[in-house]
């Protein structure tokens, strides 16, 4: 029995048909293990929503998951039906979204919305529902759960209202939580709370997230295993101290060294432009972001992962081979 | 000669509510001096665009005053204001809202120098060449509109747009927030450049401690519409006084996995004070509010004076 509780395998994911194919996954591969954070980090645009939604079979109309495989607890996601899916959104699998108030019902309270879960996956009598709300309302931090249950979305500020989103996610205690930048609209204080109640979880329950960010600060902080993504694929990916002790690729580098630091003073900030592969000894490779567009027709085709060391995967992209797009 | 650019005293904005009246800002006293970045962290809702926008009078203030340059603009009437407008310049937040869809660049760029009716047709023409060079955009991008450049490259028009003038003073609120981190970095580059070539003098406004550290020479802190600390940069970051500034400090992540299982600071928010605190020096140009520090014990155990200022 393997610990990976998620394995996606060369996962491809189209938009559109015929001449307006888009493909904004391609062969991406990444894991989480049992108990641990996986974070896949990346720019808008990069792929890594999408990614995230594929993994509930949510992708909007026009998507589809063209090839590969997502294995959840052994089990094989794309080739489940609707009905099996059901059974896993919520109960085995949840996902906190960035839009703490495009995901809730704003004209239901607050205590009503976070028992919906359990209502539809466990026995659960009805007198026990409101028990069970309360002891939810408590465990991410609200100290009079009673007063919170009766509230509307509306009522709550954005940090609460994530704390409930985090609430009705934890409800019927998941195996994996899929947190899709869930603190990009909040304030550094309210961040670190909303971000400690997930790790907690985590702990308590010895669960799994997949946490979706764009930012390196927060990947430091909570994340075990690292998947940097840049147009539509992975570019590098290996443990926390791994990446932030040795980047190789420059999305990576750039990545890292465009946070200003607080505490050495305050020399120029790099970018994504200021990094080649040159100085970490790969030679005629370059990585070029502007001219890796659909756009210009014209990509530096990009070499399979390779192993730079022991578990820490690059992308290199070689200069010679020019393809030209449709 | 005063090596204050902007004075403000006790400015409070406030407004109405369906509840009643809420004190976005309240009681504001402080100094920018001639050259310098101030920055102004908080979280949304701390009053910090109230206070940029009511120094740029786009907001009447309810009391206290503002002097530009020596000169007291607080009441003056907008036609009298007008020939004043061209120092003091704002770079917006959101850089899809705050350039119109219809004109050219070039027409953007030209729209301040033909509302304060200065220069000639060619010589705006040549000016606005010359400040999409100095954003570091292509000469063709005059005659572009502005759904076909990115948000970096709309926010650098932004910028543009507020040096045609020639502006002693750059109100900058949230100039990155709504660009992606590789794109911000070259944006405050650019910003930084700009600011030591041209002598400017900025209040740099942001959610982001990390990016106002990295722009400012001195920072305030707002919380809940007071001013309650003020200090050089690194006297700030170094030695935060207020549990707010030290709640605030601790929570941002620190990009580093080695130590993340290092000490800290419990978040505390405390509430509302019903007054205005009053700020006191403690040394270094250090001022914190004095709601929140027991001064007494801080006199003994720092074995300092304090200044009511």
């Amino acid at each position: 029995m393997s610990n990976r509780l998620l394995e996606i395998n060369n996962l491809n994911i189209a938009f559109g048909s015929g001449k307006n194919v888009f493909n904004a996954v391609t062969d991406l591969s990444l894991s989480v293990s049992k108990g641990q954070t996986a974070a896949l980090i990346g720019e808008s645009g990069s792929g890594k929503s999408v990614t995230s939604l594929s993994v509930l079979k949510i992708l909007p109309a026009n998507g589809r998951a063209e090839s590969g495989s997502i294995r959840f607890d052994d089990k094989e996601i794309l080739q489940m039906t609707e009905k099996e899916m059901q059974k896993i959104r919520g109960n085995e699998i949840s996902m906190i979204f960035q839009d703490a108030i495009a995901s809730l019902n704003p004209a239901m309270k607050v205590g009503i919305q976070i028992t919906e879960g359990l209502k539809y996956h466990k026995q659960i009598a009805k007198s026990e529902l409101r028990t069970v709300a309360l002891s939810l309302l408590e465990q991410v931090g609200f100290h009079n759960p009673a007063h919170i249950f009766d509230q509307y979305p509306s009522q709550l500020s954005g940090g609460m209202k994530q704390r409930i989103l985090i609430a009705m996610a934890i409800s019927c205690r998941p195996k994996l939580i899929i947190a899709d930048e869930p603190t990009t609209a909040l304030d550094v204080t309210i961040q670190r709370q909303v971000l400690d109640l997930i790790a907690d979880y985590k702990i308590r329950e010895d669960a799994s997230v997949l946490m979706i960010t764009h930012d390196f600060g927060v990947v430091a902080e909570y994340a075990d295993w690292v998947y940097v993504m840049f147009g539509g694929r992975i570019v590098e990916s290996g443990d926390v101290f791994t990446i932030f002790n040795n980047p190789i690729h420059p999305y990576t580098k750039g990545l890292i060294g465009c946070i200003p630091s607080m505490e050495s003073d305050s020399e120029r900030l790099k970018s994504v432009y200021d990094y080649s592969f040159e100085e970490a000894g790969y030679k005629g490779r370059k990585f070029a972001p502007e001219t890796y567009s659909m756009e210009s027709k014209v990509y530096h085709a990009p070499s399979s992962l390779i192993e730079v060391e022991p578990g820490h995967y690059v992308r290199l992209f070689d200069e010679n081979e020019v393809t030209i797009v449709g | 000669m005063d090596k204050h650019l902007i004075t403000i005293q006790n400015l409070s904005k406030y407004f109405m509510t369906k509840t009643g009246i809420h004190k976005a800002i309240d009681g504001i006293t402080l100094d920018i001096f001639k050259g310098e970045t101030l920055g102004i962290v908080g979280e949304s809702g701390s009053g910090k665009t109230t206070l940029g926008r009511t120094i740029m009078r786009l907001y009447e203030p309810e009391h206290g005053n503002i002097t530009f340059d020596g000169l007291d603009i607080t009441h003056m009437p907008e036609k009298k204001l007008r020939p004043y407008r061209k120092e003091f310049q704002m770079i917006f937040q959101n850089p899809y809202e705050s350039l119109s869809p219809r004109l050219t660049v070039g027409e953007i760029l030209e729209e301040p120098l033909v509302i304060q009716r200065m220069l000639s047709k060619e010589e705006r023409t040549k000016k606005a060449y010359n400040l999409l060079e100095k954003v570091g955009l292509p000469k063709t991008s005059y005659l572009k509109k502005i759904h076909e450049f990115s948000g970096g490259q709309r926010q650098r028009i932004g910028i543009a747009r507020a040096l045609m003038l020639d502006p002693k003073f750059i109100i900058a609120d949230e100039p990155v927030s709504a660009l992606d981190v590789s794109v911000q970095a070259q944006v405050l580059n650019l910003l930084k450049d700009l600011q030591s070539e041209l002598d400017l003098t900025c209040l740099f406004i942001s959610h982001d401690l990390g990016v106002v550290h990295y722009m400012s020479d001195r920072v305030a802190v707002m919380y809940l519409g007071h001013l309650i600390e003020l200090a050089p940069k690194d006297e700030l970051y170094r030695n935060p006084i207020h549990p707010y500034t030290k709640s605030l400090l601790s929570s941002i992540p620190i990009a580093d996995p080695e130590r993340r299982n290092a000490y800290r600071e419990p978040i505390i928010l405390p509430d509302k004070p019903l007054y205005p605190p009053q700020l006191i020096h403690v040394g270094s140009d250090h001022y914190v509010s004095a709601n929140m520090i027991n001064i007494k014990e801080f006199e003994i155990e720092n074995n300092r004076n304090l200044i009511r200022n």
